[in-house]
């Protein structure tokens, strides 16, 4: 386990576009982490000048490095504060996803029968639904706070880790090693999650890192559509506040970095992940 | 006796099911084991020899608990086994050990070889801490002639050569002390130049620990250097048994005479050729009636076709062939 | 090959099925009361009874439920508590706005990621493919919604050369609603979301393209063909394109279906009056019947692209048998 996620990293940092993508990645992660502390504001915090006016809609100077919104809050402390709830829900929808996800598919794969039937079954039906629709609407009766957004996105994202898994493990109970290991007495549970699984772990290590770049624009899409937590300043609701407010056009400063910066953090997840997948995948290796 | 097998059986049924609720399709009825006596002694070699398809594997698996029987008794230390395996799989299984034939394929490639060696008695749930786990992998490593164990333990298989994974599966075999291992042909997929010393480990390990040991192979040349006794195997049963020496010496049935006539050399360097007979096995769903060598058979006679041949032995030289240890059809033959 | 058929079919109704029911408990079971909009707790008893009454909420669960199956099998999707009309009248429009947004981009958006990641392909390893690569991710990284608002921003606002949002242009609607899709004023409002549409949904298509061929180019017949002297240009489209589609044709629909999925978003930038908008506003006024409508409207859309996408790959890939 911890094995192949240190593995991950060598394995990632081995070419030229992952080596690139983890630097920026670590970057925002350090944003994430220290961000807050270095914030010159905080993230909802009114600005006034000396003259004791609200500062709205300033554009970048030395003061406020991005500018300022319509209600005196600078972008540049907004950027900092928001970095955190984009990594932790995008951290922990994917972690979860692919909890939900591996168990899936190993228990689908291995046990096969009605169990799979039953399994595959449900994985259909949610591979049917409507991701963004269905988030909204559970998100609209559930209450919007950042645990619920979790947890929503986490109900719809498992789908695809399980069926690649499943396929995986169909192939992998056949294999000689689980005869071996049942020869030693291993038990179902023993062959499932200490057989198996370990050989599964490349597959959820991938999932990881495409259900965090999913978790992110969801989340930034979420913020948007004003489904977000009104507590908590991300990326995503930075924009929808500037979006709400209809004052783009005099403030592009107050747009244009969460979009950039949603869209360099999932561009580094999104290489890493390609990065690895290249090498423990064979067949897309062959393709490079 | 360790091991006594009686007349075991297994039929795989194809093409059953839900379709055939609906009469679309007849099952097939495959008897990869057709009837199969076997017994065996602690610190005994029994050598499985046979072509493929002959149902060899399909037997090891039933020995170790991986399929059960579909008829017929298995008796381990004088007890029926079969119930022991659905009721009591983990006390059965640290008796009877297996040691594959691909060496690659049966080590999980996401273990290091500690591990590997020591799941084992974690399945098996013996309560042993942390160190006393590392200790006894090192000591079947150590057996299994993997030295210096310690250098091996954080390895992964893909960084070990073939021969050092088959010692890393006998490894794993002996790490829970077995009383009978089942090796299904250990050195077919090995270099030449290993598998000497992996047959001399075998004999070794069974001689000093009085383990018993079935040999399977589909390669006669390496079975003097190891067994005591031999079985040959043909379309799923056993049609001639005996010491080593006696079948060796005095074949009495045709299909093991045209075995041994295919293998003059006993040395696995030399490539053997199929048997010296016309024809290919017959398919496991289809067998010949009568004697079921009859169609490739060369002192075939037209009762062959007909009458399934009885047992005949001589002392423990037993087979099945209507005319085993007939002198005048030996004399014929050999004019 | 009917067993196939059958049996896809059979689970695209049960999937349905179930999200229907699903949905339809979600609303009556979770917390948080969906009919106080409408029926405000300040009226009178009598009031709200009434109204309960009109809105079928005083029978017990179950019959609302088989009452609501019923009429969904008439196309009878209940009483908007927004407007108090029937919520079919409305539905059919907005289902139309969005497949004419979603469809057109969606389909262009493929074969012109088709044709370049197979271009790429050819040309791999040199600077363009790098770019283009990382062009498309970053892209693909893009939330569309921020993509849309930064076409607005910089079309609409800065150049004035597009609406900003909406279909047709204030008191321009015409008399027939299907002359609205033929007016010059409509395509002007269409460019600027069908623009994003197709930026955004070009990044997959024009990835999976370029791997698939990738890995074709590397096959033996391809090197065959090239031993042979036929010219490059010819190999690229005959041969190794054709081997290269049948990923990229099996999952168009599944893509499509997501798409229109994703129209909650691009629908809610530029105002345009699609299911998506629909549904967010529903939602937005606790409007669960037009919610419900709207929600069951994507989830045929995207349950019948799956499905869609797994019969093309049963009948065009020769490898699967129809299990
Ligand atoms: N699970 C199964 N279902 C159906 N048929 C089977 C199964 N396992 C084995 N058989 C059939 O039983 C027969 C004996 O197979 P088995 O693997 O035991 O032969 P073998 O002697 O080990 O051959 P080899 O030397 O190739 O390993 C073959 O005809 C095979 O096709
Ligand atoms: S019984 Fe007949 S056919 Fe069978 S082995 Fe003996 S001689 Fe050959
Ligand atoms: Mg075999």
């Amino acid at each position: 386990m911890l094995r192949t996620f240190l593995n991950f990293f060598s394995i990632v940092w081995r070419s030229y576009a992952g080596k690139i993508s983890l630097i920026v990645f670590t970057i925002c992660m350090s944003l994430a982490v220290l961000g807050p502390i270095a914030a010159p504001y905080g993230p909802t915090e009114r600005v006034y000048d000396a003259a004791g006016n609200l500062v709205r809609l300033a554009p970048p100077s030395w003061d406020h490095w991005l500018g300022t919104t319509l209600l005196g809050r600078d972008v540049w402390s907004q950027m900092l504060w928001g970095a955190r709830p984009a990594l932790t829900i995008g951290l922990l929808t994917a972690l979860g996803t692919v909890v939900i996800g591996v168990n899936v598919g190993l228990l689908a794969g291995y046990l096969g029968g009605a169990v799979d039937s039953f399994l595959m079954r449900l994985t259909d039906i949610f591979l049917g639904l409507p991701f963004l629709p269905f988030i909204i609407v559970l998100l609209s009766l559930t209450g919007q706070n950042i645990w619920t957004i979790i947890l929503a996105m986490m109900a719809v994202m498992w789908r695809s880790t399980a069926r690649i898994v499943r396929a995986e493990v169909l192939s992998l109970r056949e294999r000689q090693f689980i005869a071996a290991a049942r020869t030693t007495g291993a038990s179902d549970f023993d062959i499932i999650y200490r057989e198996i699984a370990p050989n599964v772990m490349p597959f959820a290590l991938v999932g990881i890192t495409f259900a965090l770049a999913w978790a992110i624009i969801t989340e930034a899409s979420i913020g948007f559509l004003g489904f977000g937590d009104p507590n908590v300043v991300s990326w995503g609701s930075i924009i929808y506040d500037a979006y709400a407010s209809q004052m783009m056009y005099r403030a592009p400063w107050w747009v244009v970095p969460p979009g950039i910066a949603i869209m360099i953090l999932v561009t580094s997840v999104y290489f890493m992940g390609r990065a690895y997948e290249e090498v423990v995948n064979p067949r897309i290796k062959q393709a490079g | 006796m360790l091991l006594d097998v009686q007349d075991l059986a297994k039929h795989y049924v194809l093409g059953e099911g839900f379709s055939n609720l609906f009469g679309l399709s007849n099952p097939q009825k495959i008897r990869a084991v057709d009837g199969v006596s076997l017994r065996l002694q602690p610190g005994e070699v029994l050598g499985l020899v046979g072509e493929s398809g002959c149902g060899k594997s399909t037997l090891a698996r039933i020995l170790v608990g991986l399929e059960l029987p579909s008829s017929g008794a298995l008796l381990f230390n004088g007890n029926d086994i079969a119930e022991d395996i659905k009721s009591n799989r983990k006390q059965f299984h640290q008796k009877v050990q297996m040691v594959f034939q691909d060496p690659y394929g049966s080590l999980n490639p996401q273990h290091t070889i500690e591990e590997i060696v020591t799941r084992p008695l974690i399945y098996q749930q013996l309560g042993l801490s942390k160190a006393e786990l590392k200790d006894r992998a090192i000591d079947a490593l150590n057996d299994a002639e993997m030295m210096p164990a310690k250098r091996y333990l954080n390895k992964f298989p893909h960084e070990l050569s073939g021969g050092q994974r088959q010692r890393v599966c006998i490894a794993r075999a002996l790490v829970l002390q077995p009383e009978l291992i089942v090796a299904d042909e250990p050195i077919s997929m090995l270099d030449v130049s290993i598998k000497w010393s992996i047959v001399r480990l075998l004999k070794r390990l069974v001689k000093e620990r009085n383990i018993g040991l079935i040999y399977i192979t589909h390669d006669l040349s390496s079975v003097p250097a190891i067994c005591d006794k031999l079985a040959i195997m043909y379309l799923g049963r056993v049609v001639e048994s005996g010491l080593c020496d006696d079948i060796f010496k005095q074949a009495t049935h045709p299909y093991t005479q045209a075995l041994l006539a295919a293998s003059p050399n006993p040395n696995p360097d030399v490539k053997r050729g199929r048997p010296n007979i016309s024809g290919a096995i017959p398919n496991a769903s289809n067998i010949p009636t009568g004697c079921r060598f009859h169609p490739r058979c060369p002192n075939a006679q037209p009762q062959c076709a007909t009458e399934q041949p009885a047992e005949r032995h001589r002392g423990y030289h037993r087979a099945e062939c209507h005319f085993a240890f007939d002198v005048k059809i030996e004399r014929t033959k050999r004019a | 090959m009917r067993r196939f058929l059958v049996k896809r079919l059979w689970h695209a109704a049960l999937t349905l099925f179930v999200m229907i029911t699903g949905m339809f408990f979600m609303f009556r079971l979770l917390p948080g009361d969906p009919t106080a909009t409408v029926i405000s707790p300040a009226l009178y008893p009598k009031a709200q009874a009434a109204l309960k009454a009109q809105f079928g909420l005083d029978q017990p669960l179950w019959m609302q439920y088989f009452i609501y199956l019923k009429n969904l099998t008439v196309f009878d999707f209940g009483v908007s508590f927004h407007t108090l009309r029937p919520v079919a009248g409305e539905i059919g429009n907005r289902m139309v706005n969005t497949l004419v947004l979603i469809l057109p981009s969606m389909i262009f958006a493929y074969f012109l990621g088709a044709l370049v990641g197979a271009y790429m392909a050819w040309r791999r390893g040199s600077k363009a493919e790098g770019l283009l690569v990382l062009l498309a991710t970053a892209l693909q990284s893009t939330p569309v919604f921020w993509l849309g608002m930064l076409a607005i921003l910089f079309f609409s606002l800065k150049l004035d050369l597009f609406p900003v949002g909406h279909i047709v242009s204030p008191g321009k609607f015409p008399q027939a609603t299907w002359q609205m899709y033929f007016s010059l004023d409509f395509l002007h409002h269409l460019a600027l979301p069908f623009m994003v549409n197709v930026a955004y949904q070009f990044c997959f298509p024009f990835l999976l393209m370029r791997s698939t061929m990738l890995s074709t180019i590397g096959e033996d017949y391809i090197e065959l063909a090239r031993m042979k002297g036929v010219p490059e240009n010819k190999i690229l489209y005959h041969h190794a394109m054709r081997n290269s589609l049948l990923p990229l044709a099996t999952t168009l629909p599944m893509i499509l279906g997501w798409a229109v999925a994703g129209s909650v978003v691009i629908e809610t930038v530029f105002s345009w009056p699609g299911l998506g908008l629909l549904m967010v506003e529903a939602v937005g006024r606790s409007d669960y019947p037009v919610v419900q409508a709207s929600f069951l409207l994507i989830a045929v859309l995207t349950v019948g692209g799956t499905l869609l996408a797994d019969l093309m790959y049963g009948l065009l890939d020769p490898r699967i048998s129809y299990k």
